[in-house]
């Protein structure tokens, strides 16, 4: 066991410094540094749409679909389905209820129109700025 | 070319600097190609581990905690993927008979392997390490090519200092023993 503590006189030492290191082959670091970045590019598929924002575009249009089937009549003389549907009259409960005198707020065409753009708009903004955060 | 310390290019790594990392590959590349192939004797395959090895070096750097240098963190990585990939293949490693050591023979032969032109006698030094078992070449070329202390190389092997020891001396003696019967039978070709 004493052999390799020979130090530099170790005959076989010598030999195997002698013989050196080997080489791998020539763009041996750019293999794997190009294997890095191969790697780093292969992120999981992400739809620039998401699922549930799809979700949301799909309901829309039935809903736009299906209020056009019901409100809008086929021509001008026709009445819409929904004005062909029988009227129903609830019963009318009396109930002694005592007469509060709540403020009823008179709103305009204008008013309700503005809401509606309004709410659209801050939903829209909300659905974009949520996206936003998700890729930074 | 002129390498930096390893440090150097392992904090500019960290940073997002990649041709810092490429630079320590290359620094380090020889070696641990070398190493790989003591083990996996194969040269397509040593490739292969050694790129693995840089890659996982690559991926785990910043658990890097700079207690040992950073050769021997990186020769632990490459024997234990050499070793992985070889078990994982179950290859057949050419066992060596056990022959009496005898000093005064093996000074007569070295000598006489001294004569010969340094690529020949490389090319027999590199054909014996090829015919010795992983473990024992990969010990070899860690304590006499790299010049790791037994310690570093129990480090790295995550043997005990008495395997260490038993290892470099069987190694020394197969690889004699290797040695001699390469070099006969070149002889007997060159005749």
């Amino acid at each position: 066991m004493r052999n390799f503590e020979l130090g530099e006189k170790d005959p076989l030492k010598c030999l195997i410094r002698e013989s050196g290191p080997e080489s791998p082959k020539a763009g041996f670091h750019m293999n794997i540094l190009n294997k890095l970045s191969t790697q780093a590019c292969a992120k999981p598929y992400e739809p620039v749409i998401s699922s549930f924002a799809m979700k949301i575009i799909g309901g829309l249009l039935v809903a736009f679909f299906i209020s056009v089937l019901v409100f809008v009549p086929s021509s001008e003389s026709n009445l819409s389905f929904w004005n062909q549907l029988p009227q129903f009259t609830f019963l009318k409960l009396n109930l002694p209820i005592p007469d509060l005198p709540i403020p009823r707020i008179e709103l305009g065409p204008i008013f309700n129109f503005s809401i509606a753009i309004f709410s659209l708009m801050a939903f829209s903004f909300a659905l974009l700025s949520t996206r936003k955060w998700r890729y930074q | 070319m002129r390498f930096q310390e390893d440090l150097i290019y392992i904090e500019n790594t960290l940073k997002g600097d990649m041709s810092a990392f490429g630079l320590l590959i290359q620094k380090h590349e020889k070696y641990a190609y070398t190493l790989a192939l003591r083990i996996v004797k194969n040269p397509e395959e040593a490739e292969e581990v050694a790129q693995d090895a840089f890659l996982k070096v690559y991926h785990s750097l910043n658990t890097f905690e700079k207690k040992s240098k950073f050769t021997t963190w990186l020769y632990k990585i490459i024997y234990h993927e050499a070793l992985g990939r070889l078990r994982k293949s179950k290859r057949f490693i050419v066992q060596l008979e056990e022959i009496p050591e005898s000093e005064e023979f093996q000074v007569d032969f070295l000598d006489g392997l001294r004569s010969l032109h340094l690529e020949e006698r490389s090319l027999l030094i590199r054909k014996a390490l090829d015919n010795l078992k992983p473990s024992e070449s990969a010990v070899l070329t860690l304590f006499y090519l790299k010049e790791q202390t037994i310690k570093e190389i129990e480090e790295i092997t995550q043997f005990s200092e008495s395997h260490v020891k038993i290892l470099l001396h069987r190694g020394r003696k197969h690889m004699l023993e290797s040695l001699r019967k390469i070099s006969n039978q070149e002889l007997i070709n060159l005749l």
